[in-house]
Protein backbone atom coordinates (compact mmCIF):
# COMPACT_ATOMS: atom_id res chain seq x y z
CA UNK A 1 0.00 0.00 0.00
CA UNK A 2 1.35 3.41 -1.15
CA UNK A 3 0.20 6.15 0.02
CA UNK A 4 2.50 8.50 -2.55
CA UNK A 5 2.30 8.89 -6.22
CA UNK A 6 5.60 8.73 -7.94
CA UNK A 7 5.16 12.13 -8.87
CA UNK A 8 4.42 13.42 -5.71
CA UNK A 9 8.01 15.18 -4.47
CA UNK A 10 7.29 14.82 -0.46
CA UNK A 11 4.70 13.59 2.01
CA UNK A 12 3.13 16.61 2.11
CA UNK A 13 1.30 16.96 -0.68
CA UNK A 14 -0.63 13.93 0.85
CA UNK A 15 -3.58 15.42 2.14
CA UNK A 16 -6.12 13.66 4.86
CA UNK A 17 -7.76 16.79 5.85
CA UNK A 18 -8.35 20.02 4.84
CA UNK A 19 -9.59 23.16 6.80
CA UNK A 20 -8.23 26.50 5.82
CA UNK A 21 -4.82 26.41 6.18
CA UNK A 22 -5.09 23.75 8.51
CA UNK A 23 -4.09 20.43 6.97
CA UNK A 24 -3.08 17.04 7.70
CA UNK A 25 -1.10 15.71 5.86
CA UNK A 26 1.10 12.52 5.00
CA UNK A 27 4.15 13.64 6.82
CA UNK A 28 2.25 14.69 9.89
CA UNK A 29 0.46 11.75 10.40
CA UNK A 30 3.66 9.73 10.00
CA UNK A 31 5.19 12.16 12.34
CA UNK A 32 2.79 11.15 14.35
CA UNK A 33 3.40 7.16 14.56
CA UNK A 34 6.63 7.85 14.99
CA UNK A 35 6.25 9.72 17.72
CA UNK A 36 3.93 7.24 19.06
CA UNK A 37 6.43 4.45 18.49
CA UNK A 38 9.52 5.93 20.26
CA UNK A 39 7.07 7.37 23.55
CA UNK A 40 5.68 4.11 23.74
CA UNK A 41 9.02 2.10 23.02
CA UNK A 42 10.19 4.44 25.64
CA UNK A 43 7.85 4.24 28.46
CA UNK A 44 7.91 0.28 27.86
CA UNK A 45 11.45 0.11 28.22
CA UNK A 46 11.98 2.56 30.74
CA UNK A 47 8.98 1.52 33.00
CA UNK A 48 10.86 -1.07 34.57
CA UNK A 49 14.42 -0.20 34.57
CA UNK A 50 16.89 -2.08 36.75
CA UNK A 51 19.83 -0.78 38.56
CA UNK A 52 21.41 -4.41 39.43
CA UNK A 53 24.63 -5.42 37.32
CA UNK A 54 21.95 -7.53 35.17
CA UNK A 55 20.17 -5.43 33.12
CA UNK A 56 17.84 -6.33 30.12
CA UNK A 57 18.62 -6.27 26.51
CA UNK A 58 15.98 -3.21 25.99
CA UNK A 59 17.69 -1.07 28.60
CA UNK A 60 20.78 -1.64 27.44
CA UNK A 61 20.72 -0.83 23.80
CA UNK A 62 19.11 2.17 25.08
CA UNK A 63 21.67 3.08 27.81
CA UNK A 64 24.16 2.46 24.92
CA UNK A 65 22.60 4.87 22.97
CA UNK A 66 22.31 7.69 25.68
CA UNK A 67 25.70 7.02 26.41
CA UNK A 68 27.01 7.39 22.79
CA UNK A 69 25.06 10.36 22.74
CA UNK A 70 26.34 11.51 25.40
CA UNK A 71 29.72 11.66 24.91
CA UNK A 72 29.81 12.91 21.22
CA UNK A 73 28.12 16.06 22.89
CA UNK A 74 31.16 16.28 25.94
CA UNK A 75 33.73 15.68 22.86
CA UNK A 76 32.18 18.41 20.87
CA UNK A 77 30.90 20.57 23.08
CA UNK A 78 33.56 20.28 25.51
CA UNK A 79 31.08 20.92 28.64
CA UNK A 80 28.85 18.63 30.43
CA UNK A 81 26.32 16.65 28.33
CA UNK A 82 23.24 16.94 30.66
CA UNK A 83 22.27 20.82 29.40
CA UNK A 84 22.20 19.35 25.87
CA UNK A 85 21.17 16.07 25.99
CA UNK A 86 17.66 15.88 25.36
CA UNK A 87 17.70 18.58 22.85
CA UNK A 88 20.66 16.54 20.61
CA UNK A 89 19.08 13.25 21.48
CA UNK A 90 15.78 13.82 20.41
CA UNK A 91 17.26 14.98 17.61
CA UNK A 92 18.75 12.43 16.49
CA UNK A 93 16.39 9.70 17.46
CA UNK A 94 13.74 11.13 15.70
CA UNK A 95 15.79 11.50 12.15
CA UNK A 96 17.50 7.76 12.75
CA UNK A 97 13.98 6.71 13.78
CA UNK A 98 12.07 8.04 10.72
CA UNK A 99 14.50 7.46 8.13
CA UNK A 100 15.27 3.80 9.74
CA UNK A 101 11.31 2.71 9.04
CA UNK A 102 11.70 3.32 5.65
CA UNK A 103 12.11 -0.77 5.30
CA UNK A 104 8.56 -0.21 6.29
CA UNK A 105 5.99 -1.03 3.02
CA UNK A 106 3.97 1.96 2.54
CA UNK A 107 5.91 3.99 4.98
CA UNK A 108 7.23 7.33 3.94
CA UNK A 109 9.32 9.58 6.19
CA UNK A 110 8.79 12.73 7.21
CA UNK A 111 12.45 13.87 7.27
CA UNK A 112 11.51 13.58 3.43
CA UNK A 113 9.35 16.45 3.60
CA UNK A 114 11.04 19.70 3.59
CA UNK A 115 8.64 20.75 5.88
CA UNK A 116 9.67 18.48 8.36
CA UNK A 117 13.46 19.55 7.72
CA UNK A 118 12.93 23.10 7.76
CA UNK A 119 10.56 22.81 11.49
CA UNK A 120 14.14 20.70 12.75
CA UNK A 121 16.35 23.10 11.37
CA UNK A 122 14.34 26.18 13.08
CA UNK A 123 14.32 24.22 16.12
CA UNK A 124 17.84 24.60 15.46
CA UNK A 125 18.18 28.09 14.65
CA UNK A 126 16.12 28.76 17.10
CA UNK A 127 18.26 26.83 20.38
CA UNK A 128 21.38 28.26 19.19
CA UNK A 129 20.90 31.86 20.92
CA UNK A 130 18.69 30.68 23.31
CA UNK A 131 21.76 28.11 24.50
CA UNK A 132 24.47 31.16 24.09
CA UNK A 133 21.97 33.43 25.90
CA UNK A 134 21.29 31.08 29.09
CA UNK A 135 25.34 30.15 28.87
CA UNK A 136 26.57 33.75 28.70
CA UNK A 137 23.70 36.70 28.58
CA UNK A 138 21.91 38.57 26.01
CA UNK A 139 24.80 41.13 25.72
CA UNK A 140 27.63 39.20 25.20
CA UNK A 141 25.66 36.48 23.01
CA UNK A 142 25.02 39.36 20.84
CA UNK A 143 28.47 41.11 20.68
CA UNK A 144 29.85 38.22 19.19
CA UNK A 145 27.68 39.14 15.71
CA UNK A 146 30.00 41.84 15.39
CA UNK A 147 33.38 39.78 16.12
CA UNK A 148 35.76 40.47 15.05
CA UNK A 149 34.19 43.72 13.65
CA UNK A 150 30.98 45.45 13.16
CA UNK A 151 31.06 44.64 9.44
CA UNK A 152 31.12 41.15 9.91
CA UNK A 153 27.48 41.57 11.49
CA UNK A 154 25.66 40.94 8.25
CA UNK A 155 27.86 38.19 6.95
CA UNK A 156 27.20 36.70 10.44
CA UNK A 157 23.90 37.03 10.01
CA UNK A 158 23.95 35.40 6.79
CA UNK A 159 25.78 32.72 8.06
CA UNK A 160 23.33 31.54 10.58
CA UNK A 161 20.59 31.95 7.91
CA UNK A 162 22.57 30.01 5.15
CA UNK A 163 23.89 27.26 7.86
CA UNK A 164 20.32 26.64 8.84
CA UNK A 165 19.22 26.64 5.26
CA UNK A 166 21.86 24.36 4.79
CA UNK A 167 20.93 22.22 8.00
CA UNK A 168 17.51 21.55 6.00
CA UNK A 169 18.02 21.10 2.07
CA UNK A 170 20.92 18.65 3.19
CA UNK A 171 18.33 15.94 4.83
CA UNK A 172 15.75 16.37 3.12
CA UNK A 173 17.50 16.08 -0.34
CA UNK A 174 19.33 13.23 0.86
CA UNK A 175 16.23 11.36 2.11
CA UNK A 176 13.87 12.74 -0.85
CA UNK A 177 16.04 11.80 -3.42
CA UNK A 178 17.09 8.03 -1.74
CA UNK A 179 13.62 7.33 -1.52
CA UNK A 180 12.74 8.81 -5.36
CA UNK A 181 15.30 6.73 -6.60
CA UNK A 182 13.56 3.67 -4.60
CA UNK A 183 10.72 4.59 -6.16
CA UNK A 184 11.96 4.75 -9.84
CA UNK A 185 13.94 1.78 -9.59
CA UNK A 186 10.91 -0.65 -8.39
CA UNK A 187 9.07 0.78 -11.29
CA UNK A 188 12.23 0.39 -13.94
CA UNK A 189 14.02 -2.94 -12.43
CA UNK A 190 11.38 -4.56 -10.06
CA UNK A 191 14.28 -7.01 -8.60
CA UNK A 192 17.16 -7.09 -6.19
CA UNK A 193 18.47 -3.12 -6.91
CA UNK A 194 15.82 -1.53 -5.06
CA UNK A 195 16.97 -3.64 -2.01
CA UNK A 196 19.96 -2.66 -2.14
CA UNK A 197 19.13 0.72 -2.66
CA UNK A 198 17.02 0.10 0.30
CA UNK A 199 19.69 -0.72 2.47
CA UNK A 200 21.78 1.91 0.93
CA UNK A 201 19.10 4.45 1.76
CA UNK A 202 19.30 3.11 5.17
CA UNK A 203 22.98 3.89 5.57
CA UNK A 204 22.40 7.22 4.53
CA UNK A 205 19.73 7.62 6.88
CA UNK A 206 21.99 7.42 9.61
CA UNK A 207 24.38 8.69 8.65
CA UNK A 208 22.34 12.39 8.15
CA UNK A 209 20.74 11.73 11.48
CA UNK A 210 24.61 11.90 12.75
CA UNK A 211 25.45 14.56 10.33
CA UNK A 212 22.20 17.14 11.79
CA UNK A 213 22.57 15.99 15.34
CA UNK A 214 26.74 16.75 15.16
CA UNK A 215 26.23 19.80 13.46
CA UNK A 216 23.25 21.38 15.86
CA UNK A 217 25.55 20.87 18.51
CA UNK A 218 28.97 21.91 16.97
CA UNK A 219 26.80 25.13 16.00
CA UNK A 220 25.20 24.95 20.25
CA UNK A 221 28.77 24.52 21.10
CA UNK A 222 30.40 27.78 18.80
CA UNK A 223 27.55 29.71 20.51
CA UNK A 224 28.17 28.69 24.23
CA UNK A 225 32.15 28.41 24.09
CA UNK A 226 32.89 31.98 23.19
CA UNK A 227 32.42 33.09 26.06
CA UNK A 228 34.44 30.21 27.64
CA UNK A 229 37.49 31.13 25.78
CA UNK A 230 37.02 35.42 26.88
CA UNK A 231 36.62 33.83 30.25
CA UNK A 232 40.17 31.90 29.65
CA UNK A 233 41.84 35.26 28.19
CA UNK A 234 40.47 37.46 30.95
CA UNK A 235 41.74 34.59 33.69
CA UNK A 236 45.15 34.51 31.86
CA UNK A 237 45.23 38.45 31.89
CA UNK A 238 44.40 38.73 35.65
CA UNK A 239 46.97 36.10 36.44
CA UNK A 240 49.79 38.11 33.87
CA UNK A 241 49.21 41.55 35.93
CA UNK A 242 48.83 40.18 39.78
CA UNK A 243 52.42 38.52 38.70
CA UNK A 244 53.49 42.03 37.01
CA UNK A 245 52.27 43.36 40.40
CA UNK B 1 5.26 24.43 -3.40
CA UNK B 2 7.78 22.11 -1.69
CA UNK B 3 7.06 23.84 2.07
CA UNK B 4 3.84 24.01 3.62
CA UNK B 5 4.48 26.72 6.51
CA UNK B 6 1.31 25.03 8.74
CA UNK B 7 3.19 21.74 8.34
CA UNK B 8 6.45 23.05 9.40
CA UNK B 9 4.58 25.02 12.46
CA UNK B 10 3.37 21.54 13.64
CA UNK B 11 6.49 19.94 12.73
CA UNK B 12 7.84 22.23 15.17
CA UNK B 13 5.69 21.60 18.32
CA UNK B 14 5.61 17.69 17.45
CA UNK B 15 9.54 17.87 18.03
CA UNK B 16 8.88 20.17 20.86
CA UNK B 17 6.07 17.52 22.19
CA UNK B 18 8.60 14.57 20.96
CA UNK B 19 11.80 16.28 23.32
CA UNK B 20 9.87 16.70 26.68
CA UNK B 21 8.10 13.28 26.27
CA UNK B 22 11.73 11.41 25.36
CA UNK B 23 13.12 13.79 28.48
CA UNK B 24 10.62 12.06 30.60
CA UNK B 25 10.37 8.61 29.62
CA UNK B 26 13.75 8.02 28.16
CA UNK B 27 16.73 10.33 28.81
CA UNK B 28 15.93 11.04 32.40
CA UNK B 29 14.65 7.57 33.09
CA UNK B 30 17.81 6.37 32.00
CA UNK B 31 20.30 8.46 33.11
CA UNK B 32 18.83 7.96 37.10
CA UNK B 33 19.07 4.10 35.98
CA UNK B 34 22.69 4.64 35.14
CA UNK B 35 23.72 6.90 38.05
CA UNK B 36 21.87 4.39 40.69
CA UNK B 37 23.75 1.47 39.16
CA UNK B 38 27.11 3.60 39.29
CA UNK B 39 26.45 4.46 43.01
CA UNK B 40 25.78 0.90 43.72
CA UNK B 41 28.72 -0.11 42.12
CA UNK B 42 31.22 2.61 44.11
CA UNK B 43 29.40 1.33 47.02
CA UNK B 44 30.13 -2.00 46.23
CA UNK B 45 33.80 -0.92 45.67
CA UNK B 46 33.86 1.23 48.93
CA UNK B 47 32.53 -1.67 51.08
CA UNK B 48 34.92 -4.22 49.17
CA UNK B 49 37.93 -1.85 50.16
CA UNK B 50 36.38 -1.73 53.55
CA UNK B 51 36.34 -5.38 53.90
CA UNK B 52 39.61 -5.89 51.79
CA UNK B 53 41.75 -3.45 54.63
CA UNK B 54 39.46 -5.44 57.23
CA UNK B 55 40.89 -8.77 55.87
CA UNK B 56 44.63 -7.03 55.13
CA UNK B 57 44.04 -5.83 59.25
CA UNK B 58 43.19 -9.66 60.14
CA UNK B 59 45.99 -11.05 58.04
CA UNK B 60 48.44 -8.68 60.04
CA UNK B 61 46.76 -9.78 63.23
CA UNK B 62 47.17 -13.25 62.37
CA UNK B 63 50.62 -12.69 61.23
CA UNK B 64 52.08 -11.43 64.27
CA UNK B 65 49.86 -13.87 65.91
CA UNK B 66 51.64 -17.21 63.70
CA UNK B 67 55.24 -15.32 64.32
CA UNK B 68 54.53 -15.06 68.02
CA UNK B 69 54.07 -18.59 68.16
CA UNK B 70 56.77 -19.72 65.90
CA UNK B 71 58.91 -17.97 67.71
CA UNK B 72 57.55 -19.35 71.03
CA UNK B 73 58.18 -22.77 68.96
CA UNK B 74 61.18 -22.05 68.52
CA UNK B 75 62.17 -20.64 72.16
CA UNK B 76 60.65 -24.39 73.54
CA UNK B 77 62.25 -26.22 70.80
CA UNK B 78 65.78 -24.84 71.90
CA UNK B 79 64.68 -25.10 75.33
CA UNK B 80 64.08 -28.93 74.87
CA UNK B 81 66.99 -29.36 72.50
CA UNK B 82 69.05 -27.89 75.73
CA UNK B 83 67.07 -30.35 78.47
CA UNK B 84 67.42 -33.02 75.75
CA UNK B 85 71.21 -32.72 75.86
CA UNK B 86 71.75 -32.09 79.22
CA UNK B 87 69.89 -35.38 80.04
CA UNK B 88 71.89 -37.12 77.65
CA UNK B 89 75.24 -35.70 79.20
CA UNK B 90 73.48 -36.43 82.24
CA UNK B 91 72.65 -39.77 81.63
CA UNK B 92 75.83 -40.63 79.76
CA UNK B 93 77.81 -39.60 83.21
CA UNK B 94 75.66 -42.21 84.82
CA UNK B 95 76.41 -44.62 81.92
CA UNK B 96 79.91 -44.02 82.49
CA UNK B 97 79.72 -44.22 86.31
CA UNK B 98 77.81 -47.08 86.26
CA UNK B 99 80.49 -48.48 83.83
CA UNK B 100 83.46 -47.86 85.49
CA UNK B 101 81.89 -49.21 88.61
CA UNK B 102 80.99 -52.20 87.30
CA UNK B 103 84.25 -52.18 85.57
CA UNK B 104 86.18 -51.37 88.98
CA UNK B 105 84.24 -54.14 90.94
CA UNK B 106 84.61 -56.36 88.51
CA UNK B 107 88.48 -55.80 88.32
CA UNK B 108 88.48 -56.23 92.03
CA UNK B 109 86.37 -59.56 91.39
CA UNK B 110 88.71 -60.65 89.02
CA UNK B 111 91.73 -60.05 90.78
CA UNK B 112 90.12 -61.42 93.93
CA UNK B 113 89.51 -64.50 91.62
CA UNK B 114 93.12 -64.25 90.62
CA UNK B 115 94.34 -64.18 94.00
CA UNK B 116 92.61 -67.36 95.16
CA UNK B 117 93.32 -68.79 92.01
CA UNK B 118 96.70 -68.21 92.71
CA UNK B 119 96.84 -68.53 96.09
CA UNK B 120 95.41 -72.15 95.12
CA UNK B 121 97.54 -72.56 92.55
CA UNK B 122 100.60 -71.76 94.43
CA UNK B 123 100.18 -74.87 97.10
CA UNK B 124 98.54 -77.21 94.87
CA UNK B 125 101.79 -76.33 92.43
CA UNK B 126 104.44 -76.32 95.46
CA UNK B 127 102.69 -79.80 96.65
CA UNK B 128 102.63 -81.25 93.24
CA UNK B 129 106.23 -79.98 92.38
CA UNK B 130 106.83 -81.02 95.93
CA UNK B 131 105.13 -84.62 95.63
CA UNK B 132 107.01 -85.12 92.03
CA UNK B 133 110.13 -84.42 93.06
CA UNK B 134 109.76 -86.25 96.02
CA UNK B 135 108.67 -89.15 94.30
CA UNK B 136 111.30 -88.83 91.23
CA UNK B 137 114.41 -88.61 94.25
CA UNK B 138 112.80 -91.55 96.03
CA UNK B 139 112.92 -93.76 92.66
CA UNK B 140 116.07 -92.19 91.46
CA UNK B 141 118.33 -90.91 93.98
CA UNK B 142 116.88 -93.66 97.13
CA UNK B 143 116.36 -90.35 98.91
CA UNK B 144 113.91 -87.84 100.69
CA UNK B 145 113.23 -84.17 99.93
CA UNK B 146 112.51 -83.68 103.20
CA UNK B 147 115.88 -84.78 104.22
CA UNK B 148 117.79 -82.63 101.49
CA UNK B 149 115.79 -79.83 102.26
CA UNK B 150 117.25 -79.86 106.03
CA UNK B 151 120.07 -80.57 104.67
CA UNK B 152 120.32 -77.99 102.23
CA UNK B 153 118.82 -75.46 105.12
CA UNK B 154 121.82 -76.25 107.79
CA UNK B 155 124.20 -75.61 104.99
CA UNK B 156 122.36 -72.23 104.24
CA UNK B 157 122.33 -71.75 107.77
CA UNK B 158 126.00 -72.33 107.96
CA UNK B 159 126.70 -69.95 105.26
CA UNK B 160 124.93 -66.96 106.96
CA UNK B 161 126.86 -63.73 107.94
CA UNK B 162 126.83 -62.37 111.17
CA UNK B 163 125.01 -59.67 110.65
CA UNK B 164 121.93 -61.40 108.84
CA UNK B 165 121.63 -63.13 112.21
CA UNK B 166 119.52 -62.29 115.09
CA UNK B 167 121.24 -60.29 117.64
CA UNK B 168 119.68 -61.40 120.94
CA UNK B 169 118.39 -64.78 121.15
CA UNK B 170 114.76 -65.28 121.09
CA UNK B 171 114.18 -67.32 124.75
CA UNK B 172 111.93 -69.77 122.93
CA UNK B 173 112.92 -69.88 118.97
CA UNK B 174 110.52 -71.65 116.69
CA UNK B 175 111.41 -73.54 113.51
CA UNK B 176 108.09 -74.04 111.09
CA UNK B 177 108.37 -76.61 108.39
CA UNK B 178 105.88 -78.01 105.99
CA UNK B 179 106.63 -81.62 106.72
CA UNK B 180 107.03 -83.48 109.52
CA UNK B 181 110.75 -83.45 110.89
CA UNK B 182 112.12 -86.71 112.30
CA UNK B 183 114.01 -86.77 115.75
CA UNK B 184 117.42 -86.41 114.29
CA UNK B 185 116.93 -83.65 112.46
CA UNK B 186 115.24 -82.02 114.90
CA UNK B 187 118.64 -82.67 116.92
CA UNK B 188 120.94 -81.32 113.97
CA UNK B 189 118.57 -78.10 113.70
CA UNK B 190 118.62 -77.41 117.53
CA UNK B 191 122.79 -78.10 116.83
CA UNK B 192 123.03 -75.69 114.02
CA UNK B 193 121.19 -72.88 115.33
CA UNK B 194 122.90 -72.99 119.24
CA UNK B 195 126.16 -73.61 117.06
CA UNK B 196 125.34 -69.77 115.39
CA UNK B 197 123.26 -68.78 118.50
CA UNK B 198 125.16 -69.06 121.55
CA UNK B 199 121.97 -68.32 123.98
CA UNK B 200 119.29 -69.92 121.87
CA UNK B 201 116.70 -71.42 123.78
CA UNK B 202 114.65 -74.70 123.32
CA UNK B 203 113.41 -74.53 119.89
CA UNK B 204 109.92 -75.21 119.14
CA UNK B 205 108.94 -77.02 116.25
CA UNK B 206 105.61 -76.63 114.29
CA UNK B 207 104.16 -78.25 110.99
CA UNK B 208 102.46 -75.96 108.83
CA UNK B 209 101.53 -77.91 105.97
CA UNK B 210 100.53 -74.84 103.23
CA UNK B 211 105.10 -73.99 103.74
CA UNK B 212 105.21 -77.92 101.57
CA UNK B 213 108.95 -78.54 101.72
CA UNK B 214 110.08 -75.30 103.21
CA UNK B 215 111.39 -74.19 106.61
CA UNK B 216 111.10 -71.12 108.13
CA UNK B 217 112.96 -69.95 111.56
CA UNK B 218 111.96 -67.11 113.79
CA UNK B 219 114.38 -65.89 116.51
CA UNK B 220 115.14 -62.63 117.81
CA UNK B 221 112.70 -60.74 116.32
CA UNK B 222 113.98 -62.04 112.58
CA UNK B 223 112.30 -64.46 110.33
CA UNK B 224 114.49 -66.26 107.94
CA UNK B 225 112.56 -68.73 105.57
CA UNK B 226 113.91 -71.39 102.94
CA UNK B 227 110.57 -72.88 101.06
CA UNK B 228 109.73 -73.52 97.25
CA UNK B 229 107.19 -70.94 97.47
CA UNK B 230 110.15 -68.60 95.44
CA UNK B 231 110.11 -70.85 92.68
CA UNK B 232 106.43 -71.26 92.47
CA UNK B 233 106.55 -67.41 92.65
CA UNK B 234 108.34 -67.15 89.19
CA UNK B 235 106.08 -69.64 87.45
CA UNK B 236 102.89 -67.67 88.76
CA UNK B 237 104.77 -64.60 87.44
CA UNK B 238 105.07 -66.01 84.42
CA UNK B 239 101.67 -66.94 84.12
CA UNK B 240 100.25 -63.66 85.73
CA UNK B 241 102.32 -62.09 82.61
CA UNK B 242 100.29 -64.30 79.99
CA UNK B 243 97.11 -63.51 81.25
CA UNK B 244 98.00 -60.11 81.15
CA UNK B 245 98.48 -59.94 77.79
CA UNK B 246 95.61 -62.36 76.47
CA UNK B 247 93.77 -59.27 77.96
CA UNK B 248 95.37 -57.08 76.19
CA UNK B 249 95.08 -58.94 72.99
CA UNK B 250 92.41 -57.63 70.52
CA UNK B 251 89.21 -59.44 70.21
CA UNK B 252 89.35 -61.56 66.67
CA UNK B 253 86.29 -61.61 65.37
Amino acid sequence: MNFMDIKQITPDQVIFFQFHFITLNLTIVFTWAVMAVLVIGSWLITRQLSTDRQISAWQNIMEMLVTGIQDQISEISRQKATRYMPFIGTLFIFIAFCNLLTVVPGYESPTASLSTTAALAICVFISVPLFGIAQKGLGNYLKQYIQPTVFMLPFNIMGELSRTLALAVRLFGNIMSGSKIVAILLAIIPFVFPVILQLLGLLTGMIQAYIFAVLAMVYIASATQVQDQKQTDRKKNNTRSSRNN
Amino acid sequence: MLIDWFTVGAQVVNFLILLVLLKIFLFDRIKQAMDQRENNIKERFDKAAEQKAAAQETQKTFEKKRQSLEDDRDARLKEADKEAKERRDSLIQEAQEEVDGLKKQWRKALEQEKASFFDGFQKKAARLIFDTVEKTLSHLADTRVQDQAVKKFLSRFEELDKADLPQKAETKPQVTTGFELSENQQKSIQKALSQKLPNLGNIAFEVRPELVFGIAVAAGGKKMTWHAHDYVGALEKQMDQAIERKDHEPEKQ
